[in-house]
Parts: structure tokens; sequence; C-alpha cells
């Protein structure tokens, strides 16, 4: 009975089995099938481009940028070129657009390269290897006027002019620092200010302009903060917060503020008098104790302005991506939001009437206000250079017509349409952006960032984001927490050490300390006020004097592995100077490829040199680590 | 079609619809291109040596490596070919076994250039051999490959032996750069540095003359040797300067100033951004290591005026004035730069 039963069992487990494997047979068959007919439809049917491509030349091109309006305005500048085209030059073209998302773009792109499949103009990114073996140098190309300047009719002057002069960056967004070659077509110009609901501010703030300076940016934040206190009051779900966080949004603070702060440091630390207080610089000063990243001014004024200004983000800003930001902004549930030009299309529709917008660049600190010594100038955009850059593949079938379809797009004409179509900046002359942007404008009077709180790539940088992160994103002591604070206190500075280990809160209490000393601590010796000022003073102390530490011991290592990796980039440079040559036996030292042989030898000898003195660095810097190093750089304990 | 075919991806006996599929399933969402991207045109019209290697060069810069490979030993195969011509696709084989990527193989390259060298010494193109052979032992591509003493021999032959060649300017950088990396004895410094001022005497002109100077410039400021250094970075920016004004043409000549500067810009040796650095090196330099600030206020107007779109425009507008003061100060009028007074902005 028992035999007959496990027998049984087996079988029906077998039947089982078999039922699965037909199962998922048939799936794998419907799947096939369904493939075979979905591509064939799409090669061979009578929508395919085998059918409507016939005789017709294709170009093909991909990007990322999926913002706005961008796809829908860049399908119609495929339509009007294909029309401008046939009307011009009597050619049958049509032009396909490849639209990646930008979380798969990087795998998009490698395959179709190495595949040899890709299409004939990629927007570039920042690819040295993909670009010396995949891309063509255009040098030849934007040396030649842009014909479709004299089509539509600009004045002569202007479409007489080289392409790469037509640009208001001389087309440096294209030029590729590292092969000392343009590779790339850019078409619009790229800035990042400060957005304002400009309803909610009258109502709030009861400002209606941009406000002039960084004391007047955050006097507008309290008086918000306080409106939406009082709201709440009558209506507990009303949210507004001054300024829309986000981790982007406080990068794009940070960028901004930090730059600002830590330009005075070029001055102190620039030995080799080239403008920059560079990685080796920076090692050769921290090293030989000259740099102490506990007690410089600039590093303090830039982190502590930049924490301030972050009370003013919703709370958990650090968790929200820029996406929900924006989206808050949009809500009106934050007045500010600081964002880039490539916002401006999506925010102004999204917004679609509901409030007015403004536009503002970040104030900087007047005379007599708190970090003036440090804030006092804006950063400059002088040298921005032009973005959503296309490179052209080598194996393009089309290289000429791709080419022409850039010039097309990049024509003063409809570089304009384009742009104002994506609400962008244009990159070209004289192309009038949408009115809307006006206050994008580039402003070329300022400064540029002296400093990195960090070595990038290597473990400064992660150890940096991890514990700058904490610094930003940590609430602040609650009214609750204040009066714990003061009641732990009074039991004695060592009973409150030995149940405070922190170092925030031993350097809070030793602040305390110093005020209360010989009063009672109540509150009138020691006000809530008082006590947040000192926390965050504390709170900035114990991050740098823990950051500081960190970076002292990995620094060194950081260096030395940008040392080693950096010959990469010599040795890279290695095969447009080789294909250099060759050109030059083959056609003689002509001008231009004499430029661009010697050009490319230029750089690549820098380098070689630059890594003389990386080597040198290291090895005093090496020594000066193993003797102890000098007192007050948060090595020691 | 073709396409998939030629790429040797799959047999060319497979049916016509399940390689359409199969190529639409690889490539994505451009396979259904009608373009033949591994076409061999250029190659198949050609017929003579001269016109194989230059599409074998071409299919080369196309990254088409099979299509290049089988050109030049079509050339290397042909009846016709001249010494010069059989050195040429030689050559060109040993450079596609050095980049070809993936497949690239070092030794067969270096045996190629090798045989380029001994073979053909008479051609322009032994030249270019030796100095790949000498780049492969100088600039390897792992560091720990690195001959310094081969890389050495070898520029020394190329300038030995091949004073004609082009690459003779090349050979003279990279072996006084062998020296100059070194660092460490004075004695070895200075025969870079010897190396470096001989040359330059010798070919002050030469198209690498930029390139030489500023190594030159570098170690002196490294040896705080600034007067030197100012010489040289300056003479790196004017010998540059000159070479693109000498190829200015008549009508060119005769543009105003700005459009002049600008097509002077266009065939320097150095890009605007590197030229900023090097002003911006120059003017502060003089500043604050010589105290000459008439010098700087030179260098930093031409940042001003003549690069106009660099991040250190208004710094350098600032330090200028400073300069222009304490030029004044000490009894130096600076005369305004030519284009001063026409705003120029970024």
């Amino acid at each position: 009975m028992t035999e007959t039963s496990a027998a049984e069992t087996e079988k029906r487990l077998e039947r089982k089995s078999r039922l699965r494997t037909c199962v998922g047979l048939a799936i794998l068959a419907v799947s096939l099938g369904w493939s075979v007919v979905h591509v064939s439809i799409l090669a061979f049917g009578p929508d395919s481009d085998t059918a409507l491509l016939a005789g017709k030349k294709v170009i093909r091109f991909a990007h990322w940028q999926l913002e706005g309006r961008c796809v829908e305005a860049l399908n119609q500048a495929c339509r009007d070129y294909e029309q401008e085209k046939l009307k011009k030059d009597g050619i049958e073209v049509v032009v396909r657009q490849i639209e990646i998302p930008e979380r798969a773009y990087e795998q998009w792109t490698r395959t179709q390269l190495i595949g040899r499949t890709a299409p004939d103009l990629i927007e570039l990114r920042w690819w040295q290897d993909l670009v010396v073996r995949y891309f063509v140098p255009l040098t030849e190309y934007v040396e030649q006027p842009n014909p479709w300047n004299a089509y539509f009719a600009e004045d002569a002057n202007f479409a007489e002019l080289p392409w790469r002069e037509t640009y208001v960056d001389n087309m440096l967004g294209g030029w590729n620092w590292e092969l000392r070659d343009y590779y790339g077509m850019p078409m619009s110009l790229f800035t990042v200010r400060v957005y304002a609901n400009r309803t909610l501010m009258e109502e709030a703030a009861g400002v209606t302009e941009p406000p002039k300076t960084l004391g007047e940016f955050m006097a507008i934040c309290e008086r918000i903060k306080a409106y939406a206190a009082e709201r709440r009051k009558k209506d507990s779900q009303y949210r507004l917060v001054p300024i829309a966080g986000s981790d982007y949004t406080a990068h794009v603070f940070r960028g901004r503020y930090w730059g600002m702060s830590t330009w005075g440091m070029i001055a102190k630390y620039d030995e080799s008098c080239d403008g920059w207080f560079d990685d080796s610089e920076r090692i050769e000063a921290l090293y030989s104790g000259k740099l102490n990243l506990t007690t410089e001014p600039n590093i303090r004024a830039g982190l502590r302005a930049l924490y301030d200004i972050s009370r003013h983000f919703n709370p958990g800003f650090m968790a929200a991506k820029r996406d929900q930001s924006v989206l808050l902004f949009a809500q009106s549930k934050a007045a500010m939001v600081a964002t880039g030009t490539w916002d401006a299309g999506s925010l102004w529709r999204q917004v679609a009437g509901d409030f007015e917008i403004m536009v503002f660049d970040f104030p900087i600190a007047a005379p007599g206000e708190k970090y003036h010594q440090f804030l006092r100038h804006r950063l400059t955009e002088a040298g921005a250079r032009a973005g959503f850059s296309m490179g052209l593949t080598r194996f393009s079938q089309n290289k000429e017509l791709a080419i022409d379809f850039m010039r097309f797009l990049t024509s003063r004409y409809y570089c304009e349409k384009l742009n104002r179509a994506f609400r962008w900046f244009p990159a070209i002359r004289g192309a009038e952006p949408d009115p809307i942007l006006k206050a994008f404008r580039p402003q070329s009077d300022g400064i540029y960032g002296g400093f990195e709180l960090f070595i990038n790539p290597g473990d400064t940088r992660l150890r940096h984001d991890q514990k700058y992160f904490g610094y930003m994103s940590e609430p602040e002591p609650t009214a609750q927490a204040y009066k714990q604070f003061l009641v732990d206190l009074s039991a004695g500075r060592d009973a409150f050490f030995d149940s405070h280990k922190e170092s925030r809160d031993r350097i809070l209490a030793n602040r305390a300390y110093r005020i209360l000393k010989g009063k009672a601590p109540t509150r009138q010796a020691y006000s809530y006020k008082q006590f947040i000022a000192d926390w965050r003073e504390a709170h900035y102390d114990a991050f740098i004097r823990d950051y500081a530490r960190d970076y002292y011991n990995l620094a060194l290592d950081d260096y030395h592995r940008n040392y080693q990796s950096s010959y990469q980039r010599v040795v890279q440079a290695g095969a447009p100077i080789a294909s250099g040559r060759a050109k030059v036996m083959r056609h003689g030292l002509e001008p231009k490829l004499r430029r661009g042989l010697a050009s490319v030898i230029l750089g690549q000898t820098t380098r070689q040199i630059d890594r003389v003195r990386f080597r040198d660095v290291y090895e005093r810097a090496s020594k000066l680590k193993e003797a102890g190093g000098p007192a007050g750089q948060g090595a020691r304990p | 079609m073709d396409r998939i075919r030629g790429k040797g991806r799959m047999p060319a006996s497979m049916p016509a619809c399940m390689t359409a599929l199969v190529a639409a399933l690889l490539a994505g969402p451009c396979a259904a291109a009608p373009e033949a991207p591994r076409s061999t045109k250029g190659a198949k019209a050609a017929t003579g040596p001269a016109q194989l290697l230059a599409a074998g060069w071409k299919q080369l810069d196309l990254v088409n490596y099979p299509a290049s490979q089988a050109t030049f030993k079509k050339v290397l195969g042909s009846s016709s070919a001249t010494r010069a011509q059989l050195a040429e696709a030689t050559f060109g084989l040993g450079h596609l076994w050095q980049y070809r990527r993936p497949g690239a193989s070092i030794s067969e390259a270096t045996e190629l250039y090798q045989q380029v060298a001994e073979e053909y010494k008479d051609t322009p193109s032994a030249a270019l051999a030796l100095m790949a052979l000498a780049c492969l032992a100088d600039t390897p591509e792992y560091e720990k490959d690195r001959r310094p003493d081969e890389a050495r021999r070898l520029y020394r032959e190329i300038l030995r032996d091949k004073p004609e060649s082009f690459v003779v300017h090349e050979a003279a950088l990279r072996l006084a750069m062998t020296y100059l990396e070194e660092r460490g004895s004075r004695k070895t410094e200075d025969e870079g540095v010897r190396m470096l001022t001989e040359h330059l005497a010798a070919h002050p002109n030469n198209f690498l003359a930029t390139a030489m100077h500023t190594q030159l410039a570098v170690l002196f400021q490294s040896r705080e040797e600034f007067r030197k250094a100012l010489k040289h970075y300056i003479a790196s920016d004017t010998v540059d300067l000159r070479a693109a004004q000498s190829e200015l043409t008549d009508a060119e000549r005769k543009l105003p100033l700005k459009r002049r500067l600008n097509q002077i810009s266009q065939r320097r040796v150095m890009d605007t951004g590197s030229r900023a650095a090097l002003y911006y090196r120059i003017a502060s330099l003089a500043e604050r290591k010589l105290k000459h600030y008439a010098v700087a206020v030179t260098w930093y107007e031409k940042i001003v005026y003549e690069i106009v779109r660099d991040n250190k425009f208004y710094v350098s507008k600032l330090s200028a004035e400073r300069c222009r003061k304490l030029a004044a100060e000490a009894g130096k009028v600076v005369p305004p730069h030519p284009l001063a007074g026409k705003e120029r902005r970024p």
C-alpha cells in the first residue's frame, strides 16, 4: 500500500514537472513568435524603415535630454531639417531621434559603439576612452562657415564667420582638453539660479523683488517660516518651507557658496602661481602644517553659511531627490528652489499661471552682514561652456550630412527657435533666449572656487560625503532638548561628560560652561537662542575635527592613487599622437596637421612633467606624515 | 544583411528573416538602419598601391580594423609597390596592431616597426617606426614596463640618423624629458636643459618649440629661478604667436585688431584655455615673485582683452588695475592694451 502510494506520488510529481516544462516552453515559444512577428513588421512591414527610407539618407542621433519639451522640439527640428534640406540642396533625408533615459545612457552608448551599431550622432559625456576611439575630430569642420547662416539670411559678417566663432563660447564646449581637438557640437548654455514664487513671496514675506544681499535672503526665509508657522496654527495641514531642499539643491547651493568662500585660499596657497590651489599644493600645505582644515577661516565660513541656509530647507531634505524639490516648489509648498536652466521649461509649464516665477542669482553678503568677509564676490560664469554637445561617430555613413544637420540646429535662426522651444539658453551669438531666461544670462564679473574639501576620486570623497550628509541633515535640538541639556549640565561637567560621550556635546558643554561659570544654569543666563548658536558652532567643530582627522589619514593615499592613474592619461594621448605623425608623414607638415600634432604633444608632455611634480610632492609629504605630521591637524588624538 | 554578414557574427547561410531578427535583437533601436558601417568603400575602388594606402589609413581612421588590415596586406602583395609604399604599409600594419581594440598586439606591432626600421631605413616610414618603438619603450601601457635606456637609445638614433625627418624635434623633446623627469640630481636636470637649449638654438621655430619652452619654464620655476622661468613662459607664447601670425593671408593681415586676433587664435597650438592659464601664470609670477608690475599688467590684460571668455576674466581685470597702480607708484607707466576702451565682455 505504501509502495503503491509512493509510486503514485512520484508519477504525479513527474506529471507536474512535465507540465511545468511544457508551460515554460509554450511561453518561450509564444514570446519568440511574438518577437519574430514584431521585428519582422518593424523591419519589413509597410511602415518599416526599409520601406519608408528606401533611397533616402538617414541620420540618427541619440541623447538623454528627456526634460520638458526637448523631445517634441527635437522631433519638430528633424522635420524642419528634412524639409529645408530638400528645398536647399534637393536631398531627401530622414532624421531619427533616439531618446535614452539617463540611467541607461552609459551602458547603451558603450554597447552601441563597441558593437558598431551606434547612430551617427551621440550626445557626449566625459568619455576619454570612447571619444578617442569612436568619435571624429571636428577641427576642419569648425573652421568653416556654417552655410545655414547664409541660407537663413543672416548678415554677411556673421554668415562668413567660421562655425566656431558663431558660438558664444567659441565652441569651447565641444573642445576636448585631453585630446586637444574639437569633438562636440553643443547647442545650449546652462546656468543655475534661484527660482522664487513671487506670489507666495509677497504673501508670506511682503517682497516682490529678489533679495539683493545674503542678509536679506535669510531674513525673507525667516519671515516665510514665521508665516508658515502662523498658518499652521489655523490649518494643521498647511505646509510651506522657504526653500525646496533635496540632496541635489543642497549641492547646488554648495557649489555656489563653497566656491565663493574658498576663493580667498588661492592667494594664500597657490605657490605655482597658476591661479589654482590644486591637489599637489593642498597635499604639500596639509602635511607641512600650513593648511589646517579645523582652523581655516574660509572653510569655516563656507560650511557655516551653507548650514545656515539649509535650515530653511524642508526637513529630511537630504533624502529627497531633485524632482521632489522641483515638485514641492511647483505645488507652492516651497517659496524658492535652486536649479538650472534645464528645469526652466518644465517649471514654467508646470506652474502654468498658478503663480508668477521670479529668478535671481545667489545673493552675496553685503558689508556689515554675517560672512561678508568671505562671501562678498559672486562666482563668475565667464568661462561657462556650452552643453548638450553632440559627437559624430567614426562609422557614420553620412558624416557630412550629420554635420550639416548639426549646423542647421546651430545656425543662429534655428538655434534660437530650438532653444526657445526647450526654454534653454542658446549657445550661438545673437540668438535671443526666451524672455523668461533673462535672469539666466551668464554673469562675467566674479571669482571662481579655489578649493575642494576632498580629493576626487578617492576615500576622502567617500568620507566627506558621509560626514557632510550627517552635518547638513541633522535636526537641531528642540526646546525640550535644550531644557534637558541644562538639567544634565547642572549635575556638573564631569557628570555630564560621563553621560555624554559625543565630542559635539563636550564642545557644547565647554562653551556653555564658559558662559555659565559662577552662575546658576538658568534660562536667563543661557538662552535657547544662545544654546542653538553654540550648538551650531559645536556641530560644525565636531564635524570638521572628525573629518580633518580622516582627511589627514586618507588624503595622501588618494593623492598617490591619482598620481599613479595619471600615467594612463599620458598613455591615452599616444594614439592621437601616432595618428598625427602618420598624417604628417603622408601629407607633410602642413599648418593644420602641424598644429594638431604639436598641440597633442604639448598636452602629453605637460602631463608627463606634472607627474614629476606629483611624485616629488608625494615623497616629501610621505616623509612628513611618517614623522608624525605637524600638530593641530586632527591627526593626533 | 550584408552589414551583419560582414561582421562575421553569424553564418551567411542563416535564413534571411532570422538574420534580420537576431540582428535587430543584437543591435537594439539602431538595428533597422540600412547603412553598412563595415563598408570597404574606397578600398574596392582603389587599385594602385598609393590608392590602397590612402584607403587603408582611411579605414583605420574609421576603426574598421579588418578592412584596413586587408588593404595594407594588399599593398604588401602588390608587385608595383615601391619600397616607400611597402614600408608605409608595414608601418600601417604595426600601427594597426598597436592601437586596435580589442585585439591589440604589442609584440606584432614591435616586430613590424622593427622590420620597417631595419629593412626600409631609407624611407620616411623608418623614422616614424623608430619613434613608435621609442614611445613603446618610453610610455608603454603599463608604467612598470618602461625602459628609459632603450627609449634614450632610440631617440638618439633618430637624432643621429634621421635629421631630415620631422620627428627629430619630437625625439629631442622626449630625450630631454627622460632627463627632466628623473629630477633628483642637478646634473641630470642640467643635461635635459642643455639638450633642449641646444635644440632650440639650432631650430628656434621648430613646431615643438612651444612645448620645449614650456618644459624649461616649468623646470626653472620648480628651481625657483623665476626670471628664467618667466623668460621661457613668455617665449612659449611668442613662438606660437609668431608661427600663427606667419600663416595669415594678406587679407587677414588687414583685418581690424579684434578680428585679426581671432584669426591668429585659430592658428595657435595653444588653445584659449591653456593660454589663459599661461598668461595668468606669467602675470602672477611677475607680480608675486619678481614684483615686475608692468609685466604683470600686460599679461593680466591679455586675459581681459584677448582671451575674454575664461573664469579668470574678472580676477585678471582686478589684478591688472592693482598692478597698474603699483607700477605707477614705482614710476612706470604701462601703455593701455590696444583693445582697452573697446569693451569686450564674455
